[in-house]
């Protein structure tokens, strides 16, 4: 019994040396964040950025390589690339896909294959819309912040935690894009002077993005798109009452109702029901009196307002975001959601959005 | 010394961890490929078949009264018969425990390891399934007990994708937009077999027949995991995006991040190793269990030796998955006649017997 644990002891090491699947650290270049924009000739220009770990790195520090190059797909840019490195490009450790606003609009599924076929790439990897190019974005040096790579990808899965924009992930967007009763959307950021900010969304129409939603509408968008456990917004407007008004820990709940209207078309009611706590208030009413109930009507007039107004342009550019479609088409049967053009229905259809705001304390400040 | 039984539980484990394995990771897919919509639904008739399938079996030990299914055949037919017969399901069964070796480690490969031959990846896998087997199947049914524990302490991960569960994208339409239904079913029907080994464990079991509920019991278990984990990515990926993943389980695993460490689908992939070194495993037992009959004086562990080494042989000609794939098929349409036809057999035999015996 022994003599034949050792021989497969034996055995085994011997087999374990045929692996040709080492990874070394410093002999490897794991891509953090793939830099992707439009090129003529329906080209792409792919960037990449790596940080490298080298032993003979100046005090400690760790360097970033960039790299860019012309071509017709992802992966031809990677072996591309790989030529100009030192090192063996992997795909395994990519946190953020960016991708140029011309890109975007030009359409860009088919090069999103390789990331869902490649088993290394991670489904939770953001994507990104850039206003502007991306290949500049991640070629820049941000002198106050950390690594560009890092900055972006830590930015954005700071907010995609605190629920201030919906995440979007490889997931949510190859999810969606599948699903016939919902578009796909992405987070946007652009440079501003010597920082990057988040910027909007950007709503697509299958694969090309269509429409962007400005930063100042994110809030709205974020309370249509889902349940919110954590959120934060600020509303500001010209009413006396309600100057400006900021909450956090924002808890929502959304219900979407279909109904067939007295025309006999589909019509749509959004139930927005929406918690917080109040962080800030300028203006004339009490809080801690009656007052409060005033502020609260006045809260979800605006968001039920303001929230039309943003359906209204997505129903505009034909880009169903929030997934209205799936709740139409689960009301209709299937030969008849078959026939319907959900798109030019959608660009018709009534939606009415009913909020109701509930102020859950006031802060320490009593007035 | 009293022999050793197998305790029932046991049993039950033995049943759901045969049963189980690979499949997993492709069952969402097929069932939105072959079904469409809501095609996760189709899996509780085919449960019920399968257990109309497992009460023939119950009713050959019923009618047999815990004879041993060889020696009801070596009753009533002759060795010219039997010969040629032992020998098709040996190879039968080997054939399928070497290819369920075989695709894991084709995923294995694509995953982890992609430029290591998968010859080497399924030369590991053997020599485990080979320690395995010869340990007796009395070993092999407690070795289980921790093997499905590990594969059923992954069911609180279904928490997490809760969040990101939306009934909606189940839709309310029952079976669109799917292709072959009957190829459906097959493969579905395919996902449940590994019950019909419970054949070859009578002499093991103990004597009377509370056993065989136990049967059913592993069966419930199965299809209580292929719900879950059918139902959970329909509202996870909606059926359509179902259709475009290949493994639909690995891309949820990959979803799952924890706040220590991130990617564990790799991890998690590997655990059901021990999965696949019981299915391989059983297939492999019941293989040697059935040639044992021809060689009588051969020690078993020699006769699951070659059984592996010739399999192995034959295993080399697939390269691809989708290769071993249709040649699982093909050996499920196999299996799948002898799972019906073998307890049909063995209950006409008994029925012959019995009536030679009032006549005698």
């Amino acid at each position: 019994m022994r003599r034949f644990a050792i021989l497969t002891a034996i055995f085994c090491l011997l087999l374990a040396g045929c692996s040709q699947d080492q990874r070394i650290l410093e002999r490897i270049g794991y891509i953090e964040t793939a830099a992707f924009d439009a090129a003529p000739e329906n080209k792409l220009k792919a960037t990449i950025s790596m940080p490298l770990v080298t032993q003979f790195a100046k005090d400690g520090k760790t360097t970033d390589e960039l790299l860019e190059t012309v071509s017709n797909s992802p992966k031809e840019a990677k072996s591309a690339l790989a030529l100009r490195t030192s090192r063996i490009i992997v795909s395994g450790q990519i946190r953020t896909f960016m991708i140029g606003d011309a890109l975007a609009r030009r359409g860009f599924w088919q090069y999103i294959d390789t990331f869902l076929r490649d088993p290394s790439v991670s489904i939770r990897t953001a994507m990104v819309v850039i206003d502007g190019e991306a290949g500049k974005i991640i070629s820049q040096e941000y002198p106050r912040h950390t690594k560009t790579a890092n900055y972006i990808n830590k930015l954005l899965q700071k907010e995609f935690n605190k629920q201030s924009t919906p995440r979007t992930s490889l997931y949510e967007f190859s999810r969606d894009y599948h699903d016939d009763g919902i578009d796909p959307i992405a987070i946007m950021i652009k440079e501003q002077e010597k920082d990057i900010t988040i910027s909007g969304i950007a709503t697509f129409r299958e694969d090309r993005m269509v429409a962007k939603i400005p930063w100042k509408d994110v809030y709205l968008f974020s309370l249509l798109y889902q349940n919110l456990k954590q959120g934060e917004f600020t509303i500001t407007t010209d009413n006396p009452d309600l100057k400006a008004i900021s909450f956090r820990a924002v808890r929502s709940k959304r219900r979407i109702v279909i109904s067939k209207g007295s025309s006999g078309g589909y019509e749509a009611d959004i139930y927005l029901k929406v918690e917080g706590g109040v962080d800030e208030y300028i203006g004339d009413a009490k809080l801690s009196s009656a007052e409060r109930t005033r502020v609260e009507k006045l809260v979800s007039e605006h968001i039920s307002h303001e929230a039309v107004r943003v359906i209204q342009t997505l129903q505009h550019n034909r880009t169903d975001s929030f997934g209205l479609g799936k709740y139409v088409r689960n009301k209709m049967g299937y030969a008849e959601w078959e026939q319907t053009d959900w798109r030019e229905m959608y660009s018709e259809m009534p939606v009415r959005v009913h909020c109701s705001f509930f102020m859950k304390n006031f802060g320490t400040y009593f007035d | 010394m009293e022999r050793e039984k197998l305790n029932r539980f046991h049993i039950a484990l033995l049943v759901f961890n045969t049963q189980s394995g690979i499949v997993l990771f492709t069952l969402p897919r097929i069932t939105a490929r072959y079904f469409g919509t809501n095609g996760w639904l189709v899996l509780i008739p085919v449960f019920l078949l399968v257990t109309l399938n497992i009460m023939l079996i119950s009713a050959v030990y019923r009618m047999g009264r815990g004879k041993s299914v060889f020696d009801i055949l070596s009753a009533s037919l002759p060795r010219f018969i039997l010969t040629p017969l032992y020998v098709f399901l040996w190879a039968l069964f080997s054939m399928i425990g070497c290819l369920v070796v075989k695709q894991y480690v084709l995923i294995y490969q694509m995953l982890i390891f992609p430029t290591t031959s998968d010859a080497v990846l399924k030369i590991f896998v053997d020599v485990l399934v080979f320690l395995y087997i010869i340990k007796g199947i009395y070993n092999m049914s407690k070795a289980n007990v921790i093997f499905s524990l590990l594969l059923l302490l992954q069911i609180p991960l279904s928490l997490f994708f809760l969040q990101e569960f939306d009934l909606v994208r189940l839709t309310p339409f029952l079976f669109k937009e799917g292709t072959d239904m009957k190829e459906g079913l097959l493969q579905l029907y395919g996902a449940y077999l590994g019950y019909e080994l419970t054949l070859f464990l009578f002499p093991y079991a103990e004597n009377n027949k509370r056993w065989l509920k136990y049967i059913h019991l592993g069966n419930g278990i199965t299809m209580f995991i292929y719900l879950l984990v059918t139902f959970l990515s329909y509202g996870f990926f909606s059926h359509r995006a179902l259709i475009h993943s290949s493994f639909p389980m690995l891309d949820m695993y990959a979803y799952l991040r924890f706040p220590f460490i991130e990617r564990i689908q790799n991890f998690l992939f590997s655990l059901f190793l021990f999965s696949i070194l019981h299915t391989a495993g059983m297939y492999y037992w019941s293989g040697q269990a059935v040639i044992s009959q021809i060689f009588r004086r051969i020690p078993w562990k020699v006769i699951v030796f070659f059984s592996m080494a010739a399999s192995i042989l034959v295993g080399l000609i697939p390269k691809t998955l989708i290769q071993v794939e249709s040649w699982f098929r093909y050996f499920t349409m196999v299996q799948l006649g002898f799972s019906l036809g073998f307890p049909l057999l063995l209950i006409l035999l008994l029925l012959l017997q019995r009536r030679f015996k009032k006549h005698a």
